[in-house]
């Protein structure tokens, strides 16, 4: 009641503007990456190149941002987020004017490939994420998932924003937009609102008064040190939830990914239209940013691995009915199960992190899982695309990712929360209990 | 053989298929030429920024 009370008094708690900050970033950050595939067509043209070399520098792009996210995640435990995600969103804005000054494949691998790619690494979810659980505790849910759909909309948003610009101007113009948009507002608003710690500005997590945040029971814990939490990171991989969430994670990456790449393939070889399928996915793209919210705002009450094995055990269901059922039924059944079991993800897993080992090594751990998922999604929709040439559809891998998503589900569900997580015990009851668990592996 | 093109369908870039359908609803819905709409989606996408940043000032403002 406190709480409520000093907030009413001096506005919304200052976490919030840096969700709205970050949000913002992300929205430009993805959506205009997400836009490169407006231009393609056109540099084939212009250079007189291959789709295949062009792709080379997205795909080139995209394994360096995963590279990119440990980097990242070392420098924010050091530094704190603020430099990072002011410095990369700099130079994304900087590198986006520069593409419009790009002639042949060779500078695009260079200025989309390594530098776009690489500095988005700054301000993707996981890095972004470290300053949210910085900012909140126990509504670190929530604001995780606002922070993400950003991520979603920026899709659905700037990409149609920069082709219609591309449409009405000519694909320069386009860029030069998406770097101004940058540089004039992401770039200042970052650096105006964005504050590393809530220590900076003399607050607490989540805008606790002194007194709200006394400890006065095991749940009342101040949830910046994690009970697993170690001096060194390395040391998090001694314990079971870091295995745990690693490994879910890169399942998570393998199928979403592979999907992203080979929906409208499997739904052709269904006889489905490419237009029905690009329907469907926008379905389940607009459900997955609401359920993003929704399931962000219910794990502040429950127990976050409960959502994240019931996710990926409903991502499971989704992939049986793409080889159970019938080419139109699965579609629109997978559009829906998928629509509710995608992003959300990406918050419970950081949320996660940090819950079990404090906000200390959160950068390098968050950075760490992302690239072991982006990785996962590398090989899928390599291996996705052989299993199709092989067998002429995707039946065994949609099994193979179902098998991986139910034991993903079995091992999200069986991480120790109420033994690991700050929301449920102290350092000191968690460290008792590690001890035991070690002891009895024989370390 | 790796298989580029498929790259091209990943979350970096938005899926082509996906992205002519948003367009052609939009200019089923709307009707107007490509540069209105243009001008319609930036006027959206940088009012939030300004909105957010009238009010952190006017926050700092109110508790210095």
């Amino acid at each position: 009641m406190t709480t409520e009370h000093n907030h009413s008094e001096e506005g919304r708690f200052y976490g919030w503007y840096i969700v709205g900050a970050l949000f913002f970033a992300m929205f430009i950050g993805f959506g205009t990456r997400q836009g490169f595939g407006i231009f393609v067509e056109t540099w084939e043209i212009e250079w007189g190149v291959s789709v295949g070399a062009i792709s080379v520098a997205a795909s080139v792009g995209w394994l360096l941002n995963g590279l990119s996210q440990p980097f990242f995640g070392r420098i924010i435990d050091r530094i704190g987020g603020r430099p990072v995600v002011i410095v990369s969103m700099t130079v994304m804005g900087i590198a986006f004017i520069a593409m419009a000054f790009v002639s042949n494949v060779w500078m695009l691998a260079v200025i989309y490939g390594f530098v776009i790619s690489w500095a988005s690494g700054g301000i993707s979810p996981s890095m972004s994420g470290v300053l949210i659980v910085r900012w909140f505790r126990r509504k670190r849910g929530i604001a995780m998932s606002v922070l993400v759909s950003g991520a979603s909309l920026g899709g659905l948003v700037l990409v149609p924003f920069l082709t219609y610009l591309f449409l009405a101007t000519n694909w320069q113009t386009a860029w030069v937009a998406a770097g101004a948009i940058t540089l004039v507002l992401g770039v200042p608003l970052l650096w105006g609102i964005v504050r590393s710690d809530p220590s900076d500005m003399g607050l607490k997590p989540d805008g606790d008064q002194e007194q709200d945040n006394a400890p006065t029971s095991a749940n009342e814990h101040d949830g910046q040190t994690g009970p697993l939490e170690t001096t060194r990171w390395q040391d998090s991989f001694r314990s079971a939830p870091m295995w745990q969430l690693a490994i879910t994670y890169w399942v998570c990456g393998i199928t979403t990914a592979s999907i992203s790449v080979h929906f409208v393939r499997w739904a052709s070889s269904e006889g489905i239209t490419p237009g029905t399928a690009a329907l469907a996915f926008g379905l389940l793209s607009g459900l997955n940013a609401l359920n993003v919210i929704l399931v962000g705002a219910i794990s502040d009450h429950m127990q976050r691995k409960l959502l994240l094995g019931a996710i990926y055990l409903m991502r499971a269901v989704a992939f049986l009915t793409l080889v159970l059922l019938p080419g139109n039924a699965a579609l629109w059944t997978f559009a829906i199960l998928g629509g509710g079991s995608w992003l959300a993800s990406v918050s419970l897993t950081t949320s996660l992190t940090a819950d079990v080992y404090g906000v200390r090594n959160v950068g390098m751990l968050g950075g760490l899982t992302l690239m072991v998922h982006q990785f996962g999604g590398a090989l899928a929709v390599i291996l996705f695309g052989i299993a199709f040439d092989n067998f002429g559809n995707y039946d065994n891998a949609f099994l193979i990712s179902v098998l991986l998503l139910i034991g993903a589900g079995i091992l999200a569900l069986s991480i120790q929360e109420r033994s690991v997580s700050s929301r449920y015990v102290t350092t000191e009851e968690a460290t008792g209990s590690l001890k035991v668990e070690t002891g009895s592996a024989g370390g | 053989m790796l298989p580029y093109r498929i790259f091209l369908h990943h979350s970096e870039p938005i899926d082509p298929t996906l992205l002519d359908w948003i367009r052609n609803q939009i200019d089923e819905l709307i009707g107007l030429e490509p540069s209105a709409i243009a001008v319609i989606l930036g006027i959206a996408i940088v009012a939030f920024p300004i909105w957010l940043g009238i009010s952190s000032i006017r926050r700092a403002r109110r508790n210095p």
